[in-house]
């Protein structure tokens, strides 16, 4: 194995390899994450029941790959914050839509037809 | 000046409307509407006017004209055209229009269903007879008025019969604008807003007041709970009815630097409106009870208004500046400076005779004789066109 | 009403009494990306956007925030969040919402047609592969210039635009008299404006035609690359001094139509990178109040193998903020001139209003903001899909105004498709970019560039230079400063 540095182990092609809890961070997390970083890295997600394994090999445009990689498991975190707003604004959003989009208000909408 | 008062005497009757002239020979079918305004020298003989309005400590020809009443000095300045609301049972005589002035207010309710910490005009219980008195007095105004003010209380209270009276207002002063000032609560009722809409009035203006972006700010300083989000729908279905909305921000101490965050808000949520207006506190009514909770000086929210003012500018949204003294405020907003106050109760300080901008300053409210800005003093011509004023 | 009587003895409350329930608050839609080494980038559902640092970010979206954190009121406020008992902040998203798309429901407005691919000039980066003057073959005949005409009565726009592109349109002005005759004769008919505009390289202007140009209200639309040397190394002649006919051209316009009747358009070649501030001067000298930094499309000539065409963003991005500087600082003296990038991207960002630009709103302007008939009578959902058809490549063709009709060009699967399919709301990355209410779907430009409508984002061009961009501009407003207020003189 290759030096381990804040969770991230790199391997001696340059790869860094990171082992994800997926009672932490949500499988669609990490995979929105790799797909922004694929500028930077060739990637690959491995999945086991106790582990979600990410694989990330340096291109040879990605100028500080050290650097990179911990921004990658920042992303993580960030990519996970972004599925929960998503889970949680669902509804509301779908509402605000169907509102924006109608003839006559959808909220409030005894107030469309009391007579004052 | 006042625009109500009482006479010495009181009768039986119900209230009415008149309106007054100075000439004993109007044709006859007018008078039956009308109040003439008696001297020495009036004939004897005339008769059948509504009422006789005798000058202050005299009573000629006492008896002769049913009903005589005497004007306090403070209404002497009655004349042709003005209309008077008249309560027997009680003697209080209220001035409902003066044909001389630019603008007249129509008061129309005296109910509210805000209760605004600074509230120049605090609500009294319900009076349907006010309704009644302000919508006859209507016929009796000259058609060449040019504004006419709805005021109250709060005028949607009335529901339907406030649509009534705009539309009387289109029959009888079609040419004149009106503008309603209300808190837009009820307008969230879109048949309310409809009705309105489908008087189709030439030239109509609904004036609300915001005084925050935040509802529970804005709840706090109109002592409502919920009133932000019930405006705000009102506003909504106001514009989309295609009422005129103008939203009047009073500067407070509590709102006075957070001005900036209000215009942002109107930018982005309420951009339809025709106006912004940015207006100077009136320290009377409740806002003499809670002055040290409202009153502001406006040298101390100058940045904020400044700021508030330009970035409205920028999106091309209109805004005005009522109320405030061109020595108070910074040059820049001059040209959004207007005159505001009604001429029955605006005043100038006696420093204001050596001003060389006075004619363009809208002045004090008479309630600013004691209580207003320290930064008022005479300019002259060269501080107005520097950079330091 | 009962009620009042009891207002009128009322006591007064203080400010704790409106507070709604208990300060538990609800997430409305937003999105967020990292702006900066410190801070996030948060954006609602119609761009309105806050700045905060990370922690703070975190601690919004696990609910931590009170009243009395900093972030708090801006956030409800722009409707980042509400709380109980309130239903103005959906009623007010859902208005502004609906407000941004509006553009959408207006379709198709530019419409652009061709009326012979003839030129004189050999642009080094013309996206369409020229005929010599006299090839005839390239010419529009008047079955297929009534069809197109027909097409475009089609669109409900109420702000329809016919631009006439070339090639060099006044090589066949016979042919684009009588398309502007029909069209205000179909004007006339139905009550519906049709704004005009010819782009042109000017040599060809005569007075012929500005008499007739005149009398039909047509603006005018030249290229200008920047000082003499640069604009006549990008575009020769062997005719004439490119430079010299346009600016004598653009005199002659301005003398007989007006001077707000011409407009000039720059392009961005390898040699415009090391002048931004002298091609800015030469949009001041020439009187322009406008001018539009644009990077060259990577289409025909321009994407043949060249030094001419091949800097890479960054590259570009420098140049661009140079320029940007130096324009601020002209406006600081005085001289009024506007950069049309900036403040596109400063409406998308600043104000309730949608704004749509082709290039980038999503979906994509191609077919439903902009539409392009060719000479042959081929139909293509945008310019640059024909820039691409020049190529060899049909694959945004939606068909023959002589053999298709409307309906079947406008709902074909190509076009429905990759509108659909290319959505900034829906692609991997786009979807919850905390910039994409700025941003737009370039379908066209990463099928050229990257193989696929989609692209692939992180290592797209388009993608790297919008997000500069926006970063950029707003850090300038978040200055707050002369700069700042500059920029904000943009937005109207």
């Amino acid at each position: 194995m290759g030096a381990v540095d804040f969770g991230i182990t790199t391997l001696a092609d340059g790869t860094r390899l990171l082992s994800i809890d997926p009672s932490v961070y949500r499988i669609s997390a990490v995979q929105k994450a790799a797909y922004k970083y694929s500028g930077y890295f060739h990637v690959l997600i491995n999945q086991s029941e106790t582990a979600i394994e990410v694989r990330l090999q340096p291109k040879e445009s990605c100028i500080s790959p050290e650097i990179a990689a911990r921004d990658f498991a920042n992303e993580i975190l960030d990519q996970e914050l972004r599925e929960v707003v998503a889970a949680e604004t669902e509804a509301v959003r779908n509402l605000i839509l169907a509102q924006a989009f109608s003839k006559t208000s959808l909220i409030n909408s005894e107030e469309e037809t009391t007579v004052v | 000046m006042l625009l109500n008062d009482h006479t010495k005497t009181a009768w039986d009757g119900a209230p009415f409307v008149v309106r007054v002239t100075r000439d004993c020979q109007r044709p006859k079918p007018l008078r039956v509407k009308e109040a003439l305004r008696i001297t020495e020298e009036t004939p004897r003989d005339v008769s059948g006017f509504r009422a006789y309005l005798s000058m202050p400590g005299a009573s000629p020809h006492t008896g002769l004209f049913q009903p005589t009443i005497e004007l306090p000095l403070s209404l002497d300045y009655l004349d042709e055209g003005d209309v008077v609301a008249v309560h027997p049972a009680t003697g209080q005589l209220q001035v409902a229009y003066r044909k001389n002035a630019h603008c007249n207010s129509l008061f129309v309710t005296p109910a509210c269903n805000n209760f605004c910490l600074m509230c120049a005009q605090p609500p009294e219980q319900n009076d349907d007879s006010i309704y009644s008195l302000a919508f006859n007095a209507i016929p009796l105004m000259d058609i060449d008025s040019k504004e006419i003010i709805v005021t109250g209380g709060e005028p949607t209270i009335l529901g339907g019969r406030l649509v009534k009276l705009i539309q009387r207002l289109k029959s009888y002063l079609p040419s004149t604008a009106v503008h309603i000032l209300s808190n837009g609560r009820r307008l969230r009722y879109l048949s309310l807003a409809q009705d309105l809409a489908e008087v189709a009035h030439p030239d109509l203006v609904i004036g609300i007041p915001l005084f925050s972006d935040v509802s529970y700010e804005h709840d706090f300083i109109v002592q409502a709970r919920g009133a932000f989000e019930e405006t705000i729908r009102g506003i909504l279905n106001a514009a989309r009815c295609g009422l005129n909305v103008e939203l009047r921000i009073v500067v407070t101490r509590i709102n006075a630097n957070w001005l900036p965050r209000i215009s942002q808000f109107i930018v982005r949520n309420l951009p339809f409106a025709c106006n912004v207006a940015f207006m100077g506190l009136e320290p009377t009514g409740f806002a003499k009870g809670n002055h040290e909770q409202v009153w502001i000086d406006p040298a101390d929210y100058g940045e904020s208004l400044y700021a508030a003012v330009q970035e409205l500018k920028y999106h091309r949204i209109p805004v005005s500046v009522y109320n405030h003294q061109l020595c108070t405020i910074d040059h820049r907003l001059w040209d959004s400076a207007r005159q505001s106050i009604s001429d029955w109760k605006n005043i100038y300080l006696p420093v204001c005779e050596a001003c060389s901008v006075r004619h363009g300053c809208c002045g004090l409210f008479a309630s600013n004789a004691e209580i207003h800005s320290r930064a008022i003093q005479p300019l002259t011509l060269s501080e107005w066109t520097s950079d330091g004023v | 009403m009962g009620i009042l009587s009891e207002q009128v003895h009322k006591k007064f409350l203080p400010l704790s009494s409106f507070l709604p329930g208990n300060g538990q608050y609800k997430l409305l839609p937003f999105r967020f990306i990292r702006f900066d080494s410190e801070q996030y980038l948060l954006t609602n559902l119609v761009g309105e956007y806050y700045l905060t640092d990370r922690t703070t970010l975190h601690r919004f979206i696990q609910k931590e925030l009170d009243r009395n954190d900093p972030a708090f009121a801006p956030l409800r406020a722009r409707h980042f969040f509400y709380e109980d008992g309130e239903t103005s902040p959906l009623h007010l998203l859902a208005t502004k919402y609906r407000t941004k798309q509006a553009p959408l429901a207006d379709f198709t407005s530019l419409h652009m047609i061709v009326p012979t691919l003839r030129c004189n000039t050999s642009c080094t980066y013309c996206q369409v592969s020229h005929k010599n003057t006299s090839a005839s073959a390239c010419d529009m005949t008047k079955e297929t210039a009534d069809r197109a005409i027909d097409f475009m009565f089609n669109s409900p726009s109420s702000h329809l635009k016919l631009e006439f592109q070339g090639g060099e349109p006044l090589l066949d002005f016979d042919m684009v008299r009588y398309i502007v005759e029909r069209t205000r004769e179909r004007e006339k008919q139905l009550q519906r404006p049709v704004s005009i505009i010819i782009c042109s390289n000017l040599s060809l202007v005569n007075d012929e035609i500005l008499a007739f140009c005149k009398l039909q209200g047509i603006y005018f639309s030249t290229s200008l690359d920047g000082p003499k040397k640069l604009h006549n190394k990008n575009r020769p002649s062997v005719e004439f001094d490119s430079y010299q006919l346009a600016i004598e051209g653009i005199a002659r316009v301005r003398e007989a139509l007006g001077i707000e009747a011409i407009s000039a358009l720059m392009t961005t070649t390898m040699a415009s990178l090391s002048m931004p501030k002298e091609i800015v001067d030469e949009y001041v000298g020439q009187g322009f109040k406008s001018i539009f930094l644009r990077p060259i499309n990577p289409y025909g000539f321009a994407s043949k193998a060249g030094a001419a065409t091949h800097y890479s963003t960054a590259e570009w991005l420098d140049f661009y903020k140079i320029a940007l500087d130096y324009i601020i600082d002209l406006n600081f003296r005085g001289i009024q001139i506007r950069e049309e990038y900036a403040a596109l991207i400063l409406r998308r960002i600043l104000t309730p209003y949608g704004t749509g630009f082709v290039d980038l709103q999503s979906p994509a302007g191609i077919g439903i903001a902009a539409i392009l008939f060719n000479h042959d009578g081929n139909v293509y959902a945008s310019d640059e899909s024909r820039m691409l058809a020049e190529m060899g490549d049909q694959h945004f063709l939606l068909g023959n105004l002589n053999t298709d009709k409307y309906e079947e060009m406008m709902l074909s699967d190509v076009l429905i498709d990759t509108l659909m399919e290319s959505m900034s709301e829906g692609v991997p990355g786009c979807a919850d970019c905390g910039f994409q209410p700025y941003c737009g779907s370039d379908p066209v430009r990463h099928y050229r560039l990257q193989g696929d409508i989609v692209g692939h984002k992180p290592t797209s061009e388009f993608c790297q230079r919008h997000m500069a961009l926006f970063r950029h501009i707003i850090s300038i407003i978040e200055r707050g400063d002369a700069a700042s207020d500059v920029l904000k003189g943009w937005l109207c």
